[in-house]
């Protein structure tokens, strides 16, 4: 079946591989693709999120390919600027992405990258063509692409006990992506455990040569699957998926689960969890107040990514009584139609729709909605059926999101703090 | 694209089936009947204009492209025989770039150079390769470049193969003001159930065969000169069929829109075709007598 999309809410697979490299420090990308390609990409991640790198936006080297190039073959103007990149650029590791047009001529990037190993760069590259994938295959490859650099030159190190990699969490494509490792990275260091976030402040080249050395990774979405599976097999590390990693309450199970993998002692967990419990019913005692005067059993719908669907919507149910009417699942592979729903979802969601097009999206749903927690593509939907919009996801304009959080007992606090002025309807 | 200069033709047809000997030698009796024309070659291997040209050297404009400087029209041209005016797309060396981008780049280079506006052409030939692989080597059939095409074919299965094909890219844009099918040119014919083939093939079709010129070493010798069969052998019956092709090419109007064979209306076609040339080469059909 073939559909026309009407909008979009996710970028490229350049995008996502972009996105993801700007992340690490001393990572050096080389767009090899048409003037404007890493523009593009700048331009939608600055539309909220914080640009962040050293190489980002206008200072990505980039081969503006032009027609010359293309009918000609652009082999000899990406080995000019892979050249002239290493001479300015200092980086730990040179990443060559090549785009649409450049794969459409089948420009010999392997040959291109292999010239400056030969000199003792360290590069690898990654096709990257626009029309392959999307975003998280952008981010799920270009992090193979990583590993697969450390996989035998990483210096021999012995394994760190209590030590995890954190996986599944997109830099710059999830709205709390920062915020998110921070959080995760917060409740590990309350167990003891040290964690390797990877990507944001502070994460360079460096910080994946030490990947082999955790004890276990710890995948938090979908997207991060692959990567553990091929950590597990280079190194034998195993791997926890947790489809809901949790906010407030809900985070128990994943801090339990992570604890006992790990063999930390379940008086340590339970102590911490039992600290964070009693944090979060502080709150929302504070919050009961609002809670009945502005009456929060609303009927909602949860439009994102798979994870944080998951997440929003076991907690907006269990713990502030919302009615979800309409979940929508916009991150996934293939047809549509031939999704199967996730199971934990089932149980408390009864319509759960697969869709990244806005159109379609804004149709299936249904008119008693009176809160919409989506994008900002969902405005319109909002506004056509008289429902807040409340913004978890990206794209969106409304807030430089840095330290913004939705996960675990931080995450869950955000979000009540956040949602209280729904009830003023400011 | 504005006011229209002269007649425009694509002729297409399988790699190596004649295309280039066939078009120059038309571009060459149009020069000779004192018509104004242009023949530009839209092929990488830019080989097309040799033999008006007795093989001398032709900058192609994509080499112009790749040089980067201003071009100019008489750098990239030259006068061949009867003044036919000489033009070679050029294109990346083999295995690199996008040729067929590159034929769209020459082309569109072309009209900014207001090529034929400038020489008011009576006849515009394109002789563009092989087969219709991608979007660019579609380019002279469609937005209007050309409003005619021929197909150069021999009765070889895989020869009416790209024909059809072609067809199929012709049937795909002639709604759209694409170029139309003037006919298949036979070349190469020396089988006896040559030509009845190409008509069966073309009656199939809805076309039908323009000319049958045989295969004649008069062409072969021709070319080893550097010349057309118009310049190195007016006088053989060749150049006459040759002549008599730019005659029928120069005045017809009876254009179609072809009517593709499916892929395995191909295949059965093919297959009864294989069994009948059986029954010619052993003399049981009487028909074959006739050719
Ligand atoms: N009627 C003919 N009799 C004898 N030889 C011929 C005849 N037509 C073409 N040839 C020869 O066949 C060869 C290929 O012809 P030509 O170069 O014109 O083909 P083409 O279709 O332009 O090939 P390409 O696809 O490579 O451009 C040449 O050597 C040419 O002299
Ligand atoms: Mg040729």
């Amino acid at each position: 079946m073939t559909a026309e999309i009407g909008k979009t809410r996710y970028g490229c697979n350049l995008q996502g591989a972009l996105s993801t490299l700007e992340a690490v420090e001393a990572v050096v990308p080389i767009i090899h693709g048409t003037a404007g390609l890493g523009i593009q990409s700048f331009a939608a991640n600055k539309s909220g999120n914080g640009i962040v790198g050293s190489i980002n936006g206008y200072s990505v080297p980039s081969t503006n390919m032009y027609e010359k190039q293309i009918v000609f073959g652009g082999g000899s103007r990406l080995r000019e600027q892979i050249k002239n990149t290493v001479r300015v650029i200092e980086g730990q590791l040179y990443v060559v992405l090549s785009g649409v047009e450049s794969e459409m001529i089948s420009d010999d990037v392997v040959a291109m990258t292999q010239e400056i190993t030969d000199q003792g760069y360290a590069a690898a590259y990654y096709k990257a063509p626009g029309f392959r994938g999307h975003a998280r295959t952008g981010y799920e490859e270009v992090v193979a692409v990583l590993l697969d650099q450390i996989a035998g030159k990483a210096p021999k190190q012995e394994r760190e006990t209590k030590s995890v990699n954190i996986f599944g969490i997109i830099p710059q494509q999830d709205l709390y992506w920062q915020g998110n490792l921070r959080e995760i990275q917060r409740i590990m260091g309350s167990l003891g455990v040290k964690t390797n976030r990877l990507f944001g402040d502070g994460e360079d080249w460096q910080s994946w040569q030490s990947v082999p050395a955790a004890a276990l990774n710890v995948v938090v979405s979908k997207w991060g699957v692959k990567a553990a599976e091929n950590l597990r097999s280079t190194y034998g590390t195993p791997y926890v998926f947790i489809e809901n990693p949790g906010l407030g309450p809900d985070t128990d199970n994943f801090v339990e689960i992570v604890g006992e993998q790990l063999g930390i002692s379940k008086n340590v967990v339970d102590n911490f969890l039992y600290s964070e419990k009693k944090k979060f019913d502080y709150v929302i005692r504070q919050f009961a107040e609002y809670y009945y005067s502005y009456d929060f059993r609303r009927k909602i719908s949860v439009i994102g990514e798979e994870s944080k669907v998951i997440r929003y919507g076991e907690f907006l149910k269990k713990y502030l009584g919302m009615q979800i009417k309409t979940a929508v699942i916009t991150d996934y592979e293939g047809d549509s139609q031939e999704q199967q729903p996730v199971k934990s979802l089932e149980k408390i969601i009864s319509d759960i729709v697969y869709s990244d097009d806005t159109e379609r999206i804004e149709e299936k749903l249904g008119p008693d909605n009176e809160i919409i927690f989506g994008s900002e593509l969902e405005a319109g939907a909002a506004a056509r059926l008289n429902a807040e919009l409340f913004v978890i996801g990206n794209p969106q304009n409304r807030e430089l999101a840095v330290s913004g959080v939705d996960i675990g007992y931080a995450g869950a606090i955000a979000l009540i703090e956040k949602i209280s002025r729904i009830g003023r309807g400011i | 694209m504005g006011e229209k200069f002269g007649r425009h033709i694509a002729i297409y047809g399988k790699g190596g089936i004649g295309k280039s000997t066939t078009t120059s030698n038309i571009s060459a009796a149009l020069a000779e009947a004192g018509y104004k024309v242009i023949q530009i070659g839209c092929d990488p291997k830019s080989d097309s204009t040799n033999t008006l040209r007795g093989n001398a050297y032709l900058p192609t404009v994509l080499d112009s492209m790749r040089s980067g400087k201003k071009v100019h029209l008489a750098d990239i041209s030259a006068k061949g025989y009867g003044g036919v005016l000489c033009i070679e797309s050029g294109g990346p060396v083999p295995g690199v770039g996008c040729a067929g981008r590159g034929i769209n780049a020459a082309v569109s280079l072309l009209q900014e150079l207001k090529l034929f506006a400038e020489y008011k052409p009576d006849y515009v030939l394109y002789d563009v390769l092989g087969d219709v692989v991608c979007g660019g080597f579609a380019v002279p059939i469609r937005d209007g470049i050309t409003d005619r095409a021929y197909v150069v074919s021999s009765s070889d299965f895989m020869a009416v193969y790209a024909a059809n094909n072609l067809f199929k890219a012709i049937s795909k844009y002639a709604p759209a003001g694409g170029a139309r099918l003037g006919g298949i040119i036979g070349n190469g014919l020396s089988a006896g159930y040559s030509k009845m083939l190409l008509d069966d093939f073309t009656n199939r079709t809805g076309t039908k065969t323009v000319e049958y010129i045989p295969r004649s070493l008069v062409v072969s010798q021709s070319e080893l000169y550097g010349k057309t069969v118009i310049e190195a052998n007016p006088h053989d019956k060749h150049a006459d069929i040759y002549r008599r092709l730019a005659r029928y090419i120069a005045q017809n109007d009876d254009l179609t829109i072809p009517a593709p064979l499916s892929v395995s209306e191909l295949r059965d076609w093919a297959k009864i075709w294989g069994d009948r040339i059986f029954d010619y080469e052993t003399g049981i059909v009487a028909e074959s007598a006739n050719i």
